[in-house]
């Protein structure tokens, strides 16, 4: 108990500095890998709470995915190059944010929060994992959303298909 | 393990029986994708689509009601009904579009199958008893349409449209999911029934409200109601014209349907928040729609305003959580997609034409170039200002009366007003067309696809113009359907 409670500081405290290196860092790449950072100390959290599948698909998607997505994005969009943050959005982002951190707050401390109802108690997590807890629902009752996630997916490729491919070929082509 | 077992010993196969037009559109889909490889015959791919549509709209009265998918897909009158219209939409939407995209050039074959992708994700939005198929349903309605928004070849506005569609898209899909996770966390469910009878009246603390506010946020933005309408304008103006008459058309039918659907069966305890939501949101969105479009020579963008003050129109009737509202709001969204369709398809079918852009200018004399033409749009220019003969004279009376009745003075109010404002730029039209002389005497041709889109639109109009008992009878009983889902 001792470790998760020290454990819970470390991460959380790690997670909000690379959060403030994510904002105030100058250079654009070392932002993103304070993002990386922020992503893993986060994913950390889900681990002491015993979230495991949460934590590694954090991971995965977010810091493996999604990061290197940005520094591709970074990499080859020349105007992002050396470019910080400017004053005029802190304006509008800092209200914002605060208004937003204000909400959640709000929200989590006062709603009435519903205790876990359901099949899964935490006896039962703890003894099947989570794995197969999320599995067990996600193909059965969440069979169909499941599936229809795979067609947006097939609709989202076929779109960047569409709009990103040269023109002038298929111009010949309608042509001839 | 016995409690994986238990859970999964219990599931049998479910029933695909009341899926039947879904699967019908879906193979539709893939069918057009694979011939698409192999063949350019255009024609027949259009022939494909029109016969999938067809037969989905024919095998829909047919198809029983019932619950599928372990609870996750409803079945009913409700969900039926509105199939069978957004079929209806994009049927006339297929049937006018192949000759409007080989006149401009920018014919793809996509645009066929990614249509279809998006009506199969608003029959699932209008059918669904759970949260998390309506964000699915949704995704895949509105992931198909930025890509339909942006396939206007080498142009430029197009893709702007596009881009701030996907963005302010997105950040709707975003506050919906935040909505939904809120009320997750507040009720521990995401379907419709547990929800209703977790959240009371008694208990409408902060978790609620906030979710239920995050959520209507989201939904409004998909809506394009003020002041989430920022996309819609350049969208609607960017798109190709059929691909706009079907955002316009069925994308805002699809969105009602299941903003209507979410309100009365998630939250029917929890009305005070909504009803006051809706309402400030109808209001800014027919002030604002008819104001700015008052202010347009592009007919296409005006049209796009029109659109924005119509949902204000019709959003109007969550004011008031009766049942004689919500059968005022679903006679409202029916009558709409024919006055809709109408004025959209009357841009397509008009853009081909030899120099033709929209302008409020080309309008002049079109009476005396093409006296049928300029009839049709009279009847649903009239038919949007809600002039008596035409239906959109009782759908703006029904909402009317339900306010009325809810004693929401200030909201009719605001209607009565708004809607004789809209007749600075409804009426404008018609004075164009009529009491002009025509600037050019190159003659039309129009498609025989156009030209029955049209005439059937502007007869139904004046059809159900006479006989409103029409679709007012099936609004109502949807509206008890509706009614009686609640909490079940």
């Amino acid at each position: 108990m001792e470790l998760t409670g020290t454990a819970f500081w470390v991460f959380s405290s790690l997670a909000v500095l690379s959060a403030f290196g994510v904002v105030f860092f100058r250079n654009i790449v070392y932002a993103v890998l304070s993002l990386i950072s922020t992503l893993i100390m986060v994913s950390g959290l889900f681990f002491t709470m015993g979230a495991e599948l949460i934590g590694a698909l954090q991971i995965l998607i977010y810091a493996v995915a999604i990061v290197v997505f940005y520094v591709l994005v970074i990499s080859t969009v020349p105007e992002f190059k050396g470019k910080a943050f400017q004053t005029k959005y802190m304006v509008i982002s800092i209200p914002v944010g605060m208004l937003i951190f204000v909400e959640l707050a709000i929200v989590s401390l006062f709603g009435a929060w519903k205790s876990n109802t359901g099949v899964f108690t935490p006896d039962v997590v703890k003894e099947v994992g989570n794995v197969k807890a999320v599995a067990t629902m996600l193909f059965t009752k969440y069979l169909f959303p499941f599936e229809v996630a795979s067609l947006i997916l097939l609709v989202a490729m076929i779109g960047s298909i569409v709009i990103g491919r040269k023109e002038h070929v298929i111009d010949e082509e309608a042509e001839g | 393990m016995s409690v994986l077992q238990e859970l999964v010993a219990g599931l049998g196969a479910p029933d695909f029986s009341v899926v039947v037009p879904e699967i019908i559109i879906l193979l539709t889909a893939f069918t057009i994708f694979a011939i698409e490889l192999f063949t350019k015959a255009r024609f027949l791919i259009s022939v494909i689509t029109v016969f999938g549509l067809l037969l989905a709209g024919i095998v829909i009265p047919f198809t029983p009601e019932g619950e599928t998918f372990y609870g996750l897909y409803q079945v009913d009158t409700f969900s039926l009904t509105f199939k069978f219209f957004l079929v209806m939409t994009s049927f006339f939407v297929v049937i006018i579009m192949r000759p409007y995209l080989e006149a401009k050039n920018t014919y793809y074959g996509e645009y066929y199958y990614l249509l279809l992708f998006s009506l199969l994700g608003m029959m699932m939005m209008v059918s669904s008893p759970n949260l998390i198929t309506f964000y699915v349903g949704i995704e895949l309605a509105s992931i198909s349409m930025y890509i339909l928004a942006g396939m206007y070849r080498k142009d430029y506005l197009s893709k702007e449209g596009a881009f701030k569609y996907l963005i302010m898209g997105g950040t709707g899909t975003a506050l919906i999911s935040y909505g939904i996770a809120l009320i997750y966390g507040r009720t521990g469910s995401f379907d419709f029934s547990t929800i209703a009878t977790s959240i009371t009246s008694g208990n409408l603390d902060v978790g609620a409200v906030g979710g239920l506010a995050i959520l209507l946020i989201g939904l409004a933005l998909k809506a394009s109601s003020v002041p989430f309408h920022f996309w819609t304008p350049d969208a609607y103006q960017g798109a190709t014209t059929p691909i706009t008459a079907f955002m316009a058309v069925a994308a805002k039918i699809a969105t009602f349907a299941v903003i209507l659907k979410i309100m009365v069966e998630a939250f029917p305890f929890a009305y005070p928040v909504w009803t006051l939501g809706w309402a400030l949101l109808a209001a800014a969105s027919m002030i604002f729609g008819n104001f700015v479009a008052l202010r347009q020579d592009n007919v296409k963008r005006m049209l796009a305003y029109s659109s924005i003050a119509h949902s204000g129109y019709i959003l109007a009737a969550l004011a008031s959580p009766t049942d004689f509202a919500f059968t005022a709001l679903i006679f409202y969204s029916l009558v709409y997609i024919f006055m809709g369709l109408g004025g959209f398809i009357f841009l397509s079918a008009m853009e081909r034409q030899y120099g033709w852009s929209n302008h409020i200018n080309d309008f002049k004399g079109l009476a005396k170039r093409s006296p049928v033409m300029a009839l049709f749009m009279l009847v649903y220019m009239f038919s949007m200002l809600g002039i008596p003969p035409t239906v959109g004279f009782f759908g703006k009376l029904g909402v009317f009366i339900a306010l009325i009745g809810s004693n929401i003075w200030w909201l009719a109010v605001v209607l009565v007003v708004m809607s004789i404002i809209s007749a600075g730029y409804y009426l404008r039209i018609v004075i164009y067309m009529y009491m002009h002389e025509p600037t050019s005497k190159a003659r039309f041709n129009f498609s025989l696809g156009e030209a029955f889109a049209l005439a059937f639109m502007a007869t139904f109009i004046l059809i159900l113009g006479i006989y409103p008992t029409l679709f007012w009878d099936i609004s109502g009983y949807l509206t008890a359907v509706l009614l009686q889902n609640i909490g079940k």
